[in-house]
This record gives C-alpha cells, sequence and structure tokens, in this order.
C-alpha cells in the first residue's frame, strides 16, 4: 500500500495539536488548583502537578522527534536492511531528497535537544520551543516524494 | 433510525459540505491565478470512525497553502477546516461553518489582535476574504 507524505507530516502536527490541547487543560486546572489545591486527588501532590506542567513540553518534543523518525526509518526500510542511527538517518534520507542543508541541520536540532531530555546530558543542546520544533521537522518532511511504499 | 443509517447520513453531509468547499475555492484559486492540488486526507471521528476526506493546497509562486478539514463540528459549528502556511504548517486561520455558511476567522490587519484564531474576528468565506488572507501572507514572507 502506497503511504502519503502528508499523513506522516500530519502525523507530526497532530502531535502539536495534542500538546496545545493538554497545556490548555493544564493551564485551567492550575488556576483551579491556586483557588483550592484540595481539588487535586489525595495520590496527587501538587508539586507533581508542578513537575508536569513543566516538563509537558520536552514530553510532547519527544514525541514529536518519535513520530518524525519512525517516518524516516519506514522510508528506508522500503530498500535497505541496516538500521542506521538517528543522525545518518537524517543525513542520507535528506542527501537522498535534495533537503536543503539548513533544514537538515534544523532537524538535527531537534534530535539533539530531543536527545538531551532523553538522556540527561550535561552539555545540554539549545531548548527549542515545540511549535519551532515542528516547523523545522515538517520542513524536512516536505523533501520527500509524495507517495511511497512506506 | 439506527446507528449506521444515521453515520452515513452524517458522514454523506459532511463530506458534500467540504467537497462544496474544495469545488469553490479551487474555482477562486483559477480566478486568482493560483496553481491547486486536491489531495486526500484520513480523519478519524468517534461517531464516523476513520475516512477519507478531500482537502486542498494552492500555491502561488513561494506561499503555499493548505485547507484542511479538521472536525465534522465543534461548539457552534458544523464544521471546522484550518489553513496552514507550508512546508511549516504554520497556522494560518480557520474555517468554520455556521448560519449555513463558511467563515473565515483570521487575525485580519484592521482587527484587534488576540490569542487565539478562535477569537478572531470572523469574516464570511468568499473570494475577496480569501484573497485579503492570501495577500496578506504574501506581504509578510520573508
Amino acid at each position: 500500500m502506497l503511504s502519503s507524505k502528508f499523513n506522516w507530516i500530519k502525523r507530526v502536527k497532530d502531535v502539536e495539536r495534542e500538546y496545545n490541547a493538554t497545556q490548555f487543560a493544564i493551564d485551567y486546572l492550575k488556576n483551579i488548583i491556586q483557588q483550592d489545591p484540595n481539588v487535586l486527588a489525595r495520590e496527587i501532590k501538587v508539586k507533581d502537578f508542578g513537575k508536569a506542567a513543566e516538563r509537558l513540553e520536552g514530553t510532547y518534543t519527544i514525541r514529536l522527534f518519535a513520530e518524525f523518525e519512525t517516518c524516516l526509518r519506514k522510508l528506508w526500510e522500503v530498500s535497505r536492511s541496516t538500521k542506521p542511527g538517528a543522525r545518518t538517518l537524517l543525513d542520507s534520507v535528506g542527501d537522498k531528497y535534495g533537503t536543503p542543508r539548513d533544514w537538515i541541520d534544523n532537524a538535527h536540532a531537534v534530535r539533539e535537544y530531543r536527545n538531551s531530555l532523553v538522556h540527561e546530558k550535561e552539555d545540554d543542546a539549545q531548548p527549542i520551543a515545540l511549535d519551532l520544533a515542528r516547523r523545522y521537522l515538517c520542513c524536512y518532511l516536505s523533501r520527500l516524494p509524495p507517495y511511497g511504499k512506506w | 433510525m439506527s446507528a449506521a443509517p444515521k453515520t452515513e447520513r452524517l458522514r454523506k453531509e459532511w463530506l458534500d459540505r467540504l467537497s462544496d468547499l474544495i469545488q469553490k475555492v479551487k474555482t477562486w484559486a483559477d480566478e486568482l491565478g493560483w496553481s491547486k492540488r486536491e489531495i486526500e486526507v484520513t480523519l478519524s471521528d468517534s461517531q464516523l470512525g476513520k475516512y477519507k476526506a478531500p482537502a486542498l493546497i494552492i500555491q502561488d509562486d513561494a506561499i503555499r497553502i493548505l485547507l484542511e478539514p479538521i472536525a465534522r463540528s465543534a461548539p457552534g459549528a458544523d464544521g471546522v477546516v484550518d489553513l496552514y502556511l507550508m512546508p511549516a504548517y504554520d497556522d494560518i486561520a480557520s474555517l468554520y461553518f455556521y448560519d449555513d455558511d463558511w467563515r473565515v476567522h483570521y487575525m485580519f490587519p484592521e482587527t484587534q489582535t488576540v490569542a487565539t484564531i478562535r477569537d478572531a474576528s470572523a469574516k464570511l468565506l468568499t473570494k475577496e476574504s480569501l484573497r485579503e488572507v492570501l495577500e496578506e501572507l504574501k506581504r509578510n514572507a520573508v
């Protein structure tokens, strides 16, 4: 079955939409908790709620990149049986489809930030806002073929 | 009416509404000299399940816009279609169907700035209001 590039791009955008919905819910609940901390269920502490709110964007950034990487890996597996690291994958696929170097570099910036979130590296990569990460990854994906067996 | 025929009727109404919108915008795109390409997207709805729907890409020079159906219904509307600036998929405007017509919610230059597109002032979707949005994008393009 042929897969559409657009549907992959949409999957990345859908992560941002979910993040926006969740952020809205958290902001709403935060206001309520500030007025009455007792609204939280007994097993949920205010500080845990605070941490969840603080780490929300990072959590969704990891998911955003996961959708993006899944698309590239499926594309890669159409013709190859190797399993390259994400850095090589981005470079190879980008080069194959004539992706502008800036766009490849931007996707790498998202990859590095996502790595810093996942691996808690000491030398943290530059944080990237989720909407900017989405821009970078969607631009990269726009260079893929419109349809393919992936 | 049992569930299946009602679901089918709702899906057909929505897809017919979408097709009319797409056809209208295609006609305007031709008149404005923009190129266009219809594509198919997969939507998922708790009532209608998974189904295919039409979407439209229109382009003038370096500006490429996607008209993407979002939902069959929303509070106060019987259809939601979003406009995005591609390839980055940046939110531009939203189209809501209510009072028997499509209205474009967009932060037009002469209107008050608001937090979300939903809160932006609404205009009836016409060739002129669409042209306004597209021209504003071209003016702001780097």
